[in-house]
Parts: structure tokens; C-alpha cells; sequence
């Protein structure tokens, strides 16, 4: 808009029009209603028509009814006036209809588009996205309101006092209100957030997410400020300043950012081109989704090959960017739709990603508290613990086949996901070997237990802490709270939709019946145990601690598994709660 | 998929060759983007010409009635102290200050040179199995991508439909680095699949084989604690209810408690 004039260097040579300097008309009579008497005789009447920047403007007022006409100078001027090119108001196209066209069709549009997400958008799965969406297009609505009523306010006036509409200063009017520019700011801002968490939503893999979150919101953020800086500080100085290259600067990095959110929804599309091509209406989205997407870097390359475009497109920004989002929105709602059809053949009903699993990170630390606990032992009792092996290995000789026969202290557990360590069995997951890898690892001779109070940290120690913790804290933020609610695709989100009490109830109610909280308060204690034979032989009749080699483990899993009734919560009980204490303190996880 | 030690190699090899041909496009685009930024004073390369004006990044030169180049800078003049009696006239009705934003091809070449090496030591150490090294590249990809684009966008609006070849091959620049891009990251992906299986794989013939002879190839790769047993002792202090079974043998993740004891007095 205003701040396109950077496109325009030379204003042509400059023309002076006689009328927009004072004329001499000599002695006349005046009639007007805004003079003392309404005809008035007067002696040397100097005129002045209405100019703007030294240039004549278009009368857009109706005088229906007076029988005078234009001055033969006033007519002269004018005809000089269209008959000069390349000038900025000139052209039909930067005059008031065409702004005023423009304007309001921008506003229907915005205002459909707004109506459409509030019905179309569920806010489930994704809440927070959906919201920041819905906040956006409110912010553009709200937007294009007040500047629609303001415009009218400026116009009635030019009308009723100067004859006129001007429509460069309808433009300057925006451009220098604080309200105008804050509003576009929060509605960009809010709607390139949302296509941010759109490109989210179109890669499966959590870490990738986490990648374009980051990156999204850095780009975001700083083209929205950039854009947002020269602005305000023109409305806040009351006058242009010269910040020279930065706005050409923002339009294109604009036109950039813009591409590659094209770039990435046309990717995805042609990615999906098998889930897509299957049924005509999804054709169709798709074929309005990527032209809606297209729209926006068009314009502006439109804008970049021809000026008047330029404000066009700015005038239209709005709805491209609600467009731009609102329909990949919508197309991916669908295709996620047909997705899970498909993956609800399949197994697992969605992709899972081995190396992305939690259980992953769990073992690992599991594994390192083990070590730790572990050279904690090392190196307190190492002696005393060699000795009572020693001396176990002559008493037992079943507890000689649990290590392999190993005379070696050090047994190697590998870091490996605890799903594959219960498929694989105990006796797998153990390995034997002769070198020492204990001793790769730095030797700490504090145990994890103790706090030395007396110990100072090292300044980098803390810094080095607090820059984990933070980066935790992002991470876990990523995680838990963010791409649950914005990227995370769930299988059972179909059935989530509705948020209604009755509905929540009946969620309520089929919780209560998985639980089994619905059935009269019973209490079942199962106790499965080993039977022994006689023949069995008597030395294992005072051990019946694991042994992996024969498979008895097995055995003792199931002989220790007490399957304890649904609900021990709830009613009467019919056990002792010292037992329930010291069930649930002895209970290995292991085994439930 | 890659369930033994011989295919992981086949597939080392196919992937080498994906990214030796992502190393092929970005050396492409590395000699598409050095045109532009080696333009008219610098060489007879124009990247702009119009009327008797010839423009680069760094200046502009005039042809006629003489050729009269201007030094070199960011920025055009519109009186250059070189060419006597010219003024500059752009083709567009673009500020003389929105030249300075040619800048963008220098940078764009820059990042495009930065990536080039990248790729070129990935091809040869073992950082081309490292995701975090391959994420690096695709972001820095990414940039390159927004720089041509914006250096492609900068040229047409300053010189329209009187640009040269050099500019209208930036599109062709950021086309290509989107293609790039996500090569990079499908690879990306692969090397993060093909790690996490080889290590998989590794455990397994591990735990079958006992001495695998492939094993010092990923022993960097998995992180190895010893087992030891840990002591319960307090627990057999306190009471005499159960037993306690095997205090100090036996590995961690067997059963070192049992509760026969308990329930059987309760019952």
C-alpha cells in the first residue's frame, strides 16, 4: 500500500497545472450557499481548484441540476492531466472503484472464510492449532471491519466537504492507523503460525515435528517483526523515515516464506497422490487446495512485474492467507480421513516408528542408573563380592550356567528397547564378554545416593545444568503439551469430536465399564502356584529362585503372578490393607 | 528389512550413490549461482541488460558512445565519478536503494558454497551416517532456497523483462534446492531407519553368536553397561516374611524378591 511508493523512483517530469495555482478571474458574481449571501457581487475573484500534490482531481460529487460547467482551464488542465502516462493515480486501476471493489470483496470473502472455520474446523485432535487458526481469522475479520467503517467514515466526509473521493488517501488512512497495522500484524502473525503447526501436521516422525515447530516459529516470528517495525515506527514519528531497503526487503522475504509453505503442501500432496486420486471430490480439494496455495506467491510475483498489482495483492493478502491455510486444512482433515481407512487394515492402525519410541530413552537411563549403582558397588566391595561368588559358585552349581559360564565379573547388557528385551527373553539379553567395557566409562567414586553439602559447584557446571534442564523442559514442552494438541494423529480421534456434556457422560460411562468400576464391588485374588513333585529331588526344594537354563524363570513368572481383582479401589475390600501396603511396595514390576 | 550384515552393505552403497548425486546437484547449482555473482565489472557476464546499460551485482557499465564499467560495490549509483555524463536509468521504476538488495545472490552463493563442502566431507568420513549432520545440510538447504528465490525476486524487480540468462537461472537454482531439500531429509530419514537397524540387527547375531566379528563396527554405536548384582540388603533385615532369594548373585532384571511368604500367611 502506502508503503509500496519504494517501487517509484522518478515521478516523471513535473507538470504545473494553471488551476492548481490561483487564477485571476477578474469581477463576477459569486453563488454559493457557504458565502455570507448567496450572490454575491465581488471584485478580483481568485480560484483555486481542488488539487491534491499539485494535481487535479476527479470530481466524484453530483451536480445534477446546475447549469454551469467546467472552466475552459479547468478543462484544459484536465485533458493535460489524462494525457500523461506513468503516473501513480492515474491509471483506472489505483482510482477509487477499483479500491472500493476490491475492498469489500476481500471482506465477503474473509467473513465466509471465517464463518466456514468456525462451523467446518473441529477442534479435535489438533486444539491448539484449530484455536490459533480460528484466532486468526477473527483478527482478520475484526480487521477488515473496522477498516471497511473507517473507510466509509472518510469517504462520507470527503464527500460532504470537499466534493471529492480520493482514494491515496483512503490508502494513507490504513497505512498510518496504529489500530490497522497492529491487527494485520496479529491476524498475519496468528495465520502463518497456523500454517507452521499445517506443515507439522504433514510429517509423521515426532522429531521432525519438533524441527519444524522451531524453525516455523523462528521465520515466523521474524518476518512478522520485520515487517511490523517500519510500519509502527511511521505511525508512531508521524513521518516517513528512510528505512530505505527493509521494506522491499519483507515483501520479498514474504514472497519466500510463502513458497516455501507452496513448496511444502505441494510435496505433501504429490506424496499422497495415491490417497488423493481415489475419489473425484478429493480431486477437486486437492485442485483447489494447491490453487489456493499458489495464490499467494502469484500475487506477488504479480505484484513484482507490475505495480498496480502490488496494492491489489496487499489488499488481498488477508483472504490469500486465510485461503492459504483454511483449504490444506480442511484437504488434510479429509485425507487423514482416508488414511486411517487404510492403516485401519493394518495392525497397529498407525505408523510407529522403532527408534522413536519411548521405552528407547527409558531403557537408556534405566541402564545408566544401573551403571552408576553399579561402580558405587565396584568400588566399595569389590573384594567382598568376589569372595562371596567364589564361595556361592562351590556351594551351587545352577547359579554357573545363569552367567554363561563366565568366570568374568563384568556382563554387558545392551542398549536396546525394552519391547525387544522382553521378546527376546531373558537369557538373550544378557551377554558375556572378556573385554572390560566398564572401564570405558569415567570412574565416579561418589554413589548417586550421596549429596556432598560441603562441595562447591562449578560456575560451568550450573550453566552447563541449566542449559540441559532448559533444553528438557523445551523438549518435554514439544512433547507432551504441543504436539499432542497440534500434530500428533490418533487413531480414536475420529470419535473424539463432539465435546458436549451427553457425550462426555457416555465417555465417562464406557471408561467406567473398561475399568469394570460398573460391576457390584468384588474382590478376586488369584493365586497360581507351582506344584512340586516329590521326584523333582531335593535340591531345589529350598531354592525356587530363577533359573533361566531349563526355563523355569518362565515357571516363576507365572507362579508369582497374582492377577488381583478390577476393582481394589472400590466398595468393601476383602483383604487387609497392611496386605495392600505391602503388596504394592513389593510388587516388581516385572510381573504385573 | 536389513536383517544381515551383507545387505546393510548393499545398502550402504545405495545410499553413498543418493548422495553422491545430491552432491552433483549442488555442485550444479554452486556454477549456475557463481554467474551472477561474477557479472559485469567483475566479467563481461550481464545480468541485466537494457538500452546501453549493462548491469551486474556489483556495479553497472555503459557501452555506449564508450564502455565505462563503475568500481565495485554493493549498491548502485545513479552518478558513478567513473562514467562521466551517464545517468543510471533502471528498466523498472524500482529506488536505486533496492539494488543494495542484490547482496542476496553473494549470499545465496555463499550458503551454496558452505553446503557444496559439507556434502563433500559427508561423502568422505563417516558423518554421512550422522543424522544431526544431515539435518544441518537440509536446514542450511532450506536457506539457500529462500536466498535464490529472494536474489531471483530482487532481479525481477529491478530489471523485469530485460533480465539475463544468469538471473532467470536462479529460479532454476531454487527449484533445484527445493528438490535438494528434501532428498536430504528422505535421507535423512533412511540413515536414521539404517542405524537403529543396524544396531538392532547387531544385538541379535550378538545374542546368538557370541563373538560376532562384526561387532567392533558398531561398538561405538551401543552404549554398554556391565550388569552387576545389586545388593537388597535392607529388606531381609526387616522382616523374615519372605524370602530373599539370591541377594547378591544374580542379574538385575530377575526377580530378587518373591512373595510366597506373604501371601501364604495371609491365606
Amino acid at each position: 500500500m502506502d508503503g509500496n511508493i519504494w517501487r517509484i523512483s522518478n515521478m516523471g517530469g513535473f507538470q504545473s497545472y494553471q488551476t492548481c495555482m490561483k487564477l485571476n478571474l477578474g469581477n463576477g458574481i459569486l453563488i454559493s450557499r457557504d458565502i455570507p449571501n448567496p450572490v454575491l457581487y465581488a471584485d478580483h475573484i481568485q480560484f483555486r481548484s481542488y488539487c491534491y500534490t499539485f494535481r487535479p482531481v476527479y470530481m466524484a460529487a453530483k451536480h445534477i441540476g446546475v447549469p454551469a460547467t467546467y472552466l475552459p482551464m479547468f478543462k484544459k488542465d484536465w485533458d493535460a492531466f489524462t494525457s500523461v502516462k506513468n503516473k501513480v493515480g492515474r491509471d483506472f486501476t489505483s482510482g477509487i472503484f477499483p479500491l472500493l471493489m476490491s475492498y469489500s470483496a476481500n471482506f465477503v470473502l474473509t467473513v465466509f472464510l471465517t464463518f466456514l472455520s468456525f462451523l467446518i474446523i473441529k477442534s479435535r485432535p489438533y486444539l491448539f492449532a484449530s484455536v490459533v487458526f480460528k484466532v486468526g481469522c477473527l483478527f482478520c475479520t475484526v480487521n477488515l471491519i473496522v477498516a471497511m467503517s473507517q473507510m466509509f467514515i472518510l469517504l462520507r466526509d470527503q464527500h460532504v466537504n470537499q466534493g471529492v473521493t480520493i482514494s491515496s488517501q483512503v490508502i494513507k488512512l490504513l497505512a498510518h492507523s496504529a489500530t490497522f497495522i497492529s491487527l494485520h500484524f496479529l491476524s498475519i502473525l496468528t495465520l502463518q503460525l497456523s500454517q507452521v503447526f499445517i506443515i507439522m501436521r504433514t510429517f509423521e516422525r515426532n522429531r521432525e515435528k519438533r524441527i519444524i515447530l522451531l524453525c516455523g516459529i523462528i521465520l515466523t516470528i521474524t518476518t512478522s517483526v520485520l515487517w511490523v517495525a517500519p510500519q509502527l515506527g511511521t505511525v508512531v514519528r508521524q513521518k516517513k523515515i528512510d528505512w530505505d531497503i527493509l521494506p522491499v526487503f519483507v515483501y520479498l522475504f514474504r514472497i519466500a516464506i510463502e513458497a516455501l509453505y507452496t513448496c511444502f503442501i505441494l510435496s505433501y500432496a504429490v506424496r499422497q497422490r495415491k490417497v488423493w486420486s481415489k475419489n473425484f471430490q478429493m480431486i477437486f480439494l486437492t485442485f483447489l487446495t494447491v490453487l489456493s496455495v499458489l495464490l499467494l506467491p502469484g500475487f506477488f510475483l504479480a505484484d513484482v512485474a507490475n505495480a498496480w498489482i502490488a496494492e491489489f495483492g496487499e489488499i488481498f493478502t488477508d483472504v490469500c492467507y486465510i485461503s492459504s491455510t483454511f483449504l490444506p486444512w480442511e484437504w488434510l482433515e479429509r485425507l487423514a480421513v482416508l488414511q486411517r481407512t487404510e492403516r485401519a487394515q493394518s495392525v497397529l492402525g498407525r505408523p510407529i516408528y522403532d527408534n522413536e519410541q519411548q521405552d528407547f530413552a527409558f531403557a537408556k537411563y534405566t541402564l545408566k542408573v544401573q551403571d552408576a549403582l553399579q561402580r558405587h558397588n565396584d568400588n566399595n566391595s569389590m573384594s567382598q563380592a568376589h569372595h562371596e561368588r567364589s564361595h556361592d559358585t562351590t556351594n551351587s552349581p545352577t547359579t554357573n550356567t545363569v552367567w554363561n559360564g563366565s568366570e568374568d565379573e563384568n556382563y554387558e547388557l545392551h542398549d536396546l528397547p525394552t519391547s525387544s528385551l522382553s521378546m527376546h527373553g531373558s537369557n538373550h539379553v544378557l551377554v558375556g564378554s572378556s573385554t572390560g567395557i566398564a572401564h570405558n566409562a569415567p570412574a565416579d567414586h561418589e554413589s548417586i545416593n550421596e549429596v556432598n553439602f560441603n562441595a562447591q559447584e562449578r560456575k560451568s557446571d550450573i550453566l552447563r545444568d541449566k542449559i540441559i534442564s532448559t533444553y528438557n523442559k523445551f523438549i518435554y514442552f514439544t512433547d507432551q503439551v504441543i504436539l499432542k494438541k497440534l500434530g500428533t494423529d490418533s487413531v480414536n480421534s475420529i470419535s473424539n469430536n463432539d465435546t458436549s456434556k451427553s457425550s462426555n457422560k457416555k465417555r465417562q460411562q464406557l471408561i467406567k465399564k473398561r475399568i469394570g468400576l460398573e460391576r457390584p464391588p468384588e474382590t478376586y485374588l488369584y493365586n497360581t502356584k507351582d506344584v512340586v513333585f516329590d521326584s523333582d529331588g531335593s535340591e531345589e526344594s529350598g531354592d525356587d529362585s530363577e533359573n533361566p537354563t531349563d526355563g523355569s524363570i518362565d515357571n516363576n513368572n507365572v507362579s508369582n503372578n497374582y492377577d488381583l481383582g478390577n476393582n481394589l479401589h472400590d466398595g468393601d475390600i476383602y483383604y487387609d490393607e497392611d496386605f495392600e501396603r505391602d503388596f504394592g511396595k513389593y510388587t516388581h514390576p516385572g510381573k504385573k | 528389512m536389513f536383517r544381515s550384515g551383507n545387505s546393510i552393505v548393499i545398502c550402504n552403497k545405495r545410499f553413498r550413490s543418493a548422495l553422491l548425486l545430491q552432491f552433483l546437484l549442488i555442485t550444479l547449482m554452486t556454477i549456475i549461482q557463481s554467474f551472477p555473482v561474477s557479472s559485469v565489472p567483475v566479467s563481461s557476464i550481464r545480468l541485466a541488460y537494457s538500452q546501453q546499460f549493462e548491469y551486474g551485482v556489483f556495479g553497472w557499465c555503459v557501452n555506449k558512445p564508450e564502455r565505462h564499467c563503475t568500481g565495485k560495490r554493493i549498491g548502485y549509483k545513479f552518478i558513478d565519478t567513473r562514467i562521466p555524463k551517464q545517468r543510471l536509468l533502471l528498466p523498472s521504476e524500482s529506488k536505486y536503494s533496492v539494488s543494495k538488495l542484490l547482496a542476496m545472490h553473494i549470499v545465496s552463493f555463499g550458503l551454496s558454497l558452505v553446503l557444496w563442502q559439507m556434502i563433500l566431507i559427508a561423502l568422505f568420513s563417516r558423518l554421512q551416517d550422522s543424522p544431526v549432520y544431515l539435518l544441518l545440510c537440509a536446514l542450511i538447504t532450506m536457506t539457500m532456497f529462500i536466498f535464490a528465490l529472494l536474489s531471483f525476486l530482487v532481479d525481477i524487480l529491478l530489471f523485469q523483462d530485460s533480465l539475463n540468462w544468469p538471473g532467470w537461472f536462479m529460479l532454476v537454482v531454487a527449484i533445484t534446492s527445493a528438490f535438494a531439500g528434501s532428498m536430504l531429509w528422505s535421507y535423512r530419514r533412511n540413515v536414521e531407519m539404517r542405524n537403529f537397524t543396524a544396531l538392532n540387527t547387531e544385538i541379535n547375531n550378538n545374542s546368538s553368536s557370541f563373538n560376532n566379528s562384526n561387532q567392533h563396527k558398531f561398538e561405538d554405536q551401543i552404549a554398554m553397561y556391565p550388569l552387576e548384582p545389586l545388593p537388597v540388603e535392607s529388606l531381609s533385615d526387616q522382616s523374615t516374611e519372605y524370602s530373599d532369594v539370591n541377594t547378591s548373585q544374580g542379574p538385575l532384571l530377575e526377580p530378587a524378591v518373591t512373595y510366597h511368604g506373604v501371601i501364604e500367611g495371609y491365606f
